[in-house]
């Protein structure tokens, strides 16, 4: 398949960062093509601008080169794969706004006139990957209702092939991880990856 | 009581921004003291950088000016009041940026050394109020999970002691609404906040 990994950490020695290793390595393993956005590393910009939000109907004269960029390398691609820290339930702020202001109406959706709901354009992706730290254990988040893995598995979803398949790679209660579930979870993330199918 | 209002619009002439300014003049009216926050007014930065991830971790994890000038402010707060419009069923990212950056160890929770688990650290906050508008229906929500109310009722009402109340104010379908509906609830808002 060919992926988009989308990568969202602040530090360049993060064990995020040695996840997003572990995925390129493994997607590779796998024999799938592989194109990594690496956020922070863009610099990207995750808030949405006054002109933006003013266009947001109007189908992007207001888009940026840089967000031009990654909507047509998302629609390039068969495979999203997600790697960031959850942080507040969710993505870090820099992943909440690519998703606010690349994935829009004409890029991930359109909203024909009098149309009730919107229909989806990203047909070309066929599967969602989320790998993913917690640093609070699973019963934690469970009471939080992880909005993270909602808002993948249902929005992001709906907007992709109708077949398209949602994979959650999770290491839960990162925060008091021993240095071998950190090593298994590296591990883990990398063979799943190079499945035929992901 | 004193009121910290959080403002996520990049819009002055927005009907989000309408919501804003009346909720802040209803609390005033009801006197309240209210120190508004407008996250775009003050361009304030939605990024955590590597230098702030690096000392999250260490014994003075704020390290930046407007960091250290919010969480002194959230630290007197007994209310937190948030405005925003929900986008991908949560918060603006701008805001999203405001927790991952401002409510970091020793603002809002403790880290207990020994055990690496998270002690609650707003026991000064009495109450938490979210006032967001849809685009969606109240239906649609449901069935995609509205991950904002959850960040803000769920996730960081963990550290807030049990039992103290939230007040949650929603416009569902705001895109297809009627100038009468927005009328009624911004009267909606400006009552609801006037007694709390």
């Amino acid at each position: 398949m060919r992926a988009l990994l989308v990568h969202a950490h602040p530090r360049a020695e993060s064990y995020g960062a040695a996840l997003r290793d572990a995925a390129a390595r493994g997607l590779a393993a796998g024999g799938h093509e592989v194109d990594v956005l690496d956020l922070h590393v863009d610099g990207f910009e995750p808030r949405l601008s006054r002109a933006e939000w003013a266009d947001h109907r109007t189908a992007g004269a207001a888009r940026a080169a840089d967000v031009q960029d990654h909507g047509a390398r998302l629609q390039a691609a068969s495979a999203l794969v997600l790697v960031y820290p959850t942080w507040w339930g969710g993505p870090p702020a820099i992943l909440k706004g690519w998703f606010e202001r690349v994935w829009v109406e004409g890029v991930a959706y359109t909203l024909p006139p009098g149309a009730a709901r919107v229909r989806p354009l990203l047909r070309n992706l066929r599967r969602l990957v989320v790998v993913t730290t917690h640093g609070s254990p699973k019963r934690i988040n469970v009471v939080e209702g992880e909005p993270g893995k909602h808002l993948v598995g249902r929005q992001l979803r709906a907007l992709c092939h109708p077949l398209a398949r949602t994979r959650w790679l999770a290491l839960y209660g990162m925060d008091t991880a021993a240095e071998a579930e950190r090593r298994a979870f590296l591990a883990r993330v990398e063979r799943r990856l190079a499945r035929p199918r992901l | 009581m004193r009121v910290l209002a959080i403002h996520a619009h990049p819009s002055p002439e927005s009907f989000n921004r309408l919501l804003f300014d009346t909720a802040c003049t209803a609390l005033r009216g009801s006197g309240h003291e209210v120190t508004e926050l407008d996250l775009y007014g003050e361009d304030f930065r939605a990024v955590m950088s590597a230098d702030e991830r690096a000392a999250y971790d260490t014994d003075e994890p704020v390290c930046s000016p407007d960091v250290a000038r919010h969480a002194g402010l959230v630290g007197t707060a007994d209310v937190l009041l948030f405005v925003y419009p929900t986008w991908w069923m949560g918060v603006p990212a701008i805001l999203k940026g405001w927790l991952d950056r401002v409510l970091v160890p020793g603002v809002a929770f403790h880290l207990d050394e020994r055990t690496n688990r998270v002690r609650p650290g707003l026991g000064h906050v009495r109450r938490i109020i979210g006032i967001t508008t849809y685009g969606s229906s109240r239906s649609y929500v449901r069935v995609m999970t509205d991950g904002g109310r959850r960040t803000l009722l769920r996730a960081l009402r963990m550290l807030v002691p049990w039992g103290r109340r939230t007040t949650w104010l929603a416009l569902y379908g705001v895109d297809t609404s009627t100038e009468a509906q927005r009328a009624r609830f911004v009267r909606r808002v400006e009552e609801r906040v006037a007694r709390l």
